[in-house]
């Protein structure tokens, strides 16, 4: 009875019984022949006459002697391709007229409203390959905030739906302008007529963030402007759209299409890339590149025309190249400066004159790639245009030094803004991850591993290295470390003509650095050979982002955590975006991001991304893999960092039941588990509970981990401040100064481990005095 | 007759990281007119060369594995699929929706096939197939649309190339049934 209906339910669809039941019989008989087959189709079918006729007609060859689908699909010579699928005639209430233009993710028609209100509109129909039901509900979202926007120079979106093909599509107010580049480059404005419709612009988006709505995609073409009795007139539009098909259209690939399909990624912010909190300060990103292309015709980083450039290298561009001023970059050119000027009514040396100073220094200052450093407002921007307009000083200044200096001075600022990052970090509490213990015991191992390896891909370790080092340690004993640390400077010599080969191999010697506790070491070897296997393999190959998760492990393990986040967060990008979110290496390296964030105490992010990669990876990798109870533990930590002790403690305990269950009693993933509940029950102060913890931790991380590994002192150090915390100063004291003593030898005496260990003793030993006067 | 829904299928599961579809899509496509332009009137493009040319263009850059080009060729096959039918509906409704012009398979010349591949039929069936057999329809579709061979299809979906064969027949017996029998009415 049940199979009937079901095959008929089945059936009903495809005038046919099942494929699976139909797959089933075919393959258990496709072998046989003459009577036998005919027995066992018989057999398998039943009574079922539809399945057999069909398995026998599909056996029956004339399928098998067809070429049918054996020669890949073609297309053929129609020209049918170029075009997009014709809209339907109508959609809802309107019908839909000519095509007014194509952008990176759909069409924009002319259509006619005939109820309630007769009119012409625009609808933008959205390309395939997203999920309609989401940008509808995400455009549905942003109603109520987009309704708040009633201003003469922002064009309003009157609704959103679905055709009957499934695209999304907006309908907007009909603009019949033309983008503000063309629209002044055909009038010929000046510099000063262009400023003035720029002002216009500026105060439309600084109405629209004032009601809290990021437009994040503004370009040419979404800035239009009209004649209106012979006043140009600036409309904004698709306000709303981009954030409602933002997640279905990574910035990644947006950036790629815009770049090699249709017009620029030039207009997109460092920080959008990265797909994260896009606030004000991308509009006034987009807002100085387009202040650039009014006064020279050129975008700052020309980025559109760079036709054969990869996503690595587009990204790139736009997270670290420098950008000319605008006058300078007038300067460099050739023919095109007499037609430049000549739009804009006066003649090149004149124009240079013109935007040199002030107008660079405005333009430099919209566009800087820390969103910190731009303007922190549209009205800020707009008020420095006005002010030299009418003469006055403005804000934005020559930078001198500073901006030639450009990345390598901002770099090192990072690098100090990271150590209070730190010292935040650490004031929480410290926590192991089982990837970094379980490396650090097979060091011994991987040491020997590493070094056949490279033996056996070029002598070179024997040859170069191990033979330097002899002779100029003769009478010494050569450890591998050393002779890895004399070769390291002839890698890239031996390697000239394989630098993917010299990169593996700076990679093998990185992480053996690492591994054995040399962080500092391992950093410059690790950090060429991600740039080196970046450029010869590319940025999603397997072998680049194993060394991005080494280095990333060995920056945050230095408290270099910003440094981690901002190579990490696009590797992520472009893993999902090359590999596909669910590949075992997009997880691992996402895993890595995620500490790095939990680490930086930004635990919202840490929390929602934590928590979706240990999702996908209990689906995807086996569950004794260490990097998924990583990532359970950073998320462990991040819950505890927070306080929220009665989700944190119980999750706590329960990632260290599953290392237990999974791993022998001193598997390192054990081990780490061990050390973060035991920081958890001492965050708690629960002391009482942690000690016993700690103390058993410290005997096996002692046995198994090289002598003076910084892991030893922090164990310590860990024990001795669960039992001064318990108020035992005096036992707590030798242990930590004893800590103080592999601290500084592993990590140097400037190291924030090391002076939060000494201010705990000196603490302490305050006490101790205060009790006993 | 259910009313086709393009999306509903296509995009599901693992099978292609949804992000890449958009950006493969518009490649193919571009790659596609940019080449009809070029050539000469009556010039068929192969899949195969046509998804290796926007792989090199888009990933290109290095040697990836084995395993992010299967993400790659997914989507390409699903953006192939997609350009095809959508112009097989327009074909159609380009004669005006009424009687379909088709010509059963048995009867015309093999090297004819292709051209006389009924997009429509095919999709449907294969829509029909997804539902019960995903990796079967998988095949499908790395070895027709995205113009894999049996060994490139069976390292893209992590099989042994035996069980590619084995299934890619049953599939392929299955689909020209279905498409022959449709046309025969």
């Amino acid at each position: 009875m049940t199979n009937w209906i079901e095959r008929t339910m089945a059936e009903s669809e495809g005038n046919g019984p099942s494929y699976a039941r139909v797959r089933e019989v075919f393959l258990a008989v496709e072998d046989l022949s003459g009577p036998d087959l005919h027995r066992e189709v018989g057999r398998l079918c039943g009574s079922d006459d539809r399945l057999r006729t069909k398995v026998l007609r599909m056996l029956d060859g004339a399928a098998r002697a067809s070429t049918f689908l054996l020669e890949p699909a073609t297309l053929d010579g129609v020209p049918m391709l170029a075009d997009p699928l014709p809209p339907p005639e109508t959609i809802g209430a309107y019908r839909i007229n000519e095509l007014l233009g194509e952008g990176g993710f759909g069409s924009v028609y002319r259509a006619r409203q005939e109820v309630p209100i007769r009119r012409d509109v625009a609808i933008k129909i959205i390309k395939p390959g997203m999920d309609t039901r989401s940008v509808i509900a995400r455009f549905e979202a942003e109603r109520q905030t987009l309704a708040l926007l009633h201003h003469p120079n922002i064009a309003q979106v009157f609704e959103a739906g679905a055709t009957p093909e499934g695209r999304p599509y907006f309908v907007m107010e009909l603009i019949p302008g033309e983008p503000i580049t063309r629209y002044c480059d055909h009038r010929r404005l000046t510099i000063e007529e262009r400023l003035v419709i720029f002002c216009e612009v500026c105060r439309a988006i600084e109405h629209a963030h004032q009601k809290g709505v990021i437009h994040r995609d503004l370009k040419p073409s979404n800035i239009l402007v009209q004649d209106e009795s012979g006043h140009p007139v600036v409309k904004v539009i698709d306000f709303g759209i981009a954030k409602a098909i933002e997640p279905f259209a990574a910035d990644a690939t947006r950036l790629t299409v815009n770049a090699q399909i249709v017009g620029t990624p030039d207009y997109m912010s460092p920080e959008q890339l990265d797909g994260g909190g896009a606030d004000t300060r991308v509009d006034i990103y987009a807002l100085g590149v387009l202040l650039f292309e009014l006064l020279t015709s050129f975008t700052p980083l020309g980025l559109a025309s760079r036709e054969r450039s990869s996503l690595s290298l587009l990204m790139r561009a736009i997270r670290e190249e420098i950008p000319k001023r605008p006058s300078a970059r007038l300067g460099q050119l050739e023919q095109s400066a007499a037609e430049i000027a000549r739009l804009r009514s006066t003649e090149p040396r004149r124009l240079r004159a013109r935007i040199e100073g002030d107008l660079d220094w405005i333009v430099l200052k919209a566009i800087e790639k820390e969103r910190e450093r731009r303007y922190d407002s549209v009205g800020a921007l707009a008020s420095d245009i006005l002010h030299h307009l009418a003469q006055e000083p403005v804000s934005a200044a020559r930078p001198g030094a500073w901006y030639t200096a450009g990345k390598f001075v901002r770099r090192h600022r990072l690098a100090v803004a990271a150590v209070s990052a730190v010292v935040a970090a650490l004031a929480i509490g410290l926590t192991l991850t089982a990837a970094a213990l379980t490396r650090a015991m097979r060091a011994e191992s991987e040491l020997r591993l590493a070094h056949d390896q490279a033996v056996a891909v070029n002598d070179f370790l024997v040859d170069d290295l191990l033979g330097a080092a002899n002779t100029s340690r003769a009478g010494h004993t050569v450890t591998v470390v050393e002779a890895m640390k004399g070769g390291l400077p002839h890698v890239d010599q031996r390697f000239a003509a394989k630098p993917a080969v010299g990169a593996r191999v700076k990679y093998a010697i990185g992480s053996v650095f690492r591994d054995i506790g040399l962080l500092e070491e391992s950093v410059p070897p690790l950090k060429a050979s991600v740039e080196a296997l970046e450029r010869e393999l590319g940025p999603s190959h397997a072998n680049t982002i194993d060394a991005k998760i080494a280095l990333g492990d060995a920056l945050r393990e230095l408290g270099r955590d910003e440094e981690a986040e901002a190579m990490l967060r696009p590797a992520v990008a472009v893993m999902e975006l090359t590999s596909g979110p669910d590949d075992p290496r997009t997880l691992r390296i996402k895993g890595s991001l995620g500490e790095v964030l939990q680490k930086r105490g930004r635990h919202d992010e840490a929390d929602a991304l934590l928590r979706e990669t240990i999702e996908r990876m209990v689906r995807v990798l086996e569950p004794s893999e260490e990097s998924l109870l990583a990532a359970r533990m950073s998320l462990v930590a991040s819950l505890g960092a927070q306080a929220r002790d009665s989700e944190a403690l119980p999750y706590s305990q329960a990632v260290l039941d599953q290392a237990k269950a999974s791993f022998s009693p001193t598997h390192p993933a054990v081990l780490a588990a061990m050390n973060n509940h035991a920081a958890m029950l001492s965050n708690l102060k629960r002391y009482a509970d942690a000690e016993p913890i700690y103390r058993d931790l410290l005997s096996a991380v002692e046995g198994s981990l090289p002598a003076g590994h910084w892991q030893i002192a922090v164990t310590r150090f860990s024990l001795g401040h669960a039992i001064g915390e318990a108020g035992r100063a005096g036992d707590a004291i030798p242990l930590i100064e004893r800590a103080i003593v592999e601290a500084t030898a592993a990590l140097g005496p400037e190291h924030d481990l090391v002076k939060r260990m000494t201010a705990e003793r000196d603490g302490y030993r305050h006490r101790l005095e205060g009790a006993t006067p | 007759m259910e009313t086709p829904k393009p999306d509903e299928t296509f995009d599901q599961g693992r099978f292609a990281s949804e992000e890449l579809l958009p950006l493969v899509y518009e490649e193919l496509r571009r790659l596609a007119s940019r080449r009809l332009e070029r050539e000469v009137p009556g010039l068929t493009i192969q899949a195969t060369a046509l998804v290796h040319e926007a792989y090199m263009r888009l990933l290109g850059d290095g040697t990836p594995t084995w395993e992010n080009k299967g993400h790659f060729f997914g989507a390409a096959a699903i953006a192939m699929r997609r350009i095809l039918v959508e112009r097989a509906r327009r074909a159609q409704s380009g004669k005006h929706g009424g009687g379909r012009e088709r010509v059963p398979l048995t009867e015309i010349d093999v090297a004819a096939v292709d051209d006389r591949l009924d997009f429509l039929a095919l999709d449907a069936a294969l829509r029909r197939m997804e539902r019960e057999d995903e990796r079967g329809a998988r095949i499908v579709m790395l070895r027709f649309f995205a113009g894999l061979s049996v060994e490139e299809t069976a390292e893209a979906l992590g099989l042994s190339a035996s069980t590619v064969k084995r299934e890619w027949s049953c599939a392929r017996a299955w689909l020209y049934d279905e498409l022959d029998r449709t046309d025969h009415g």
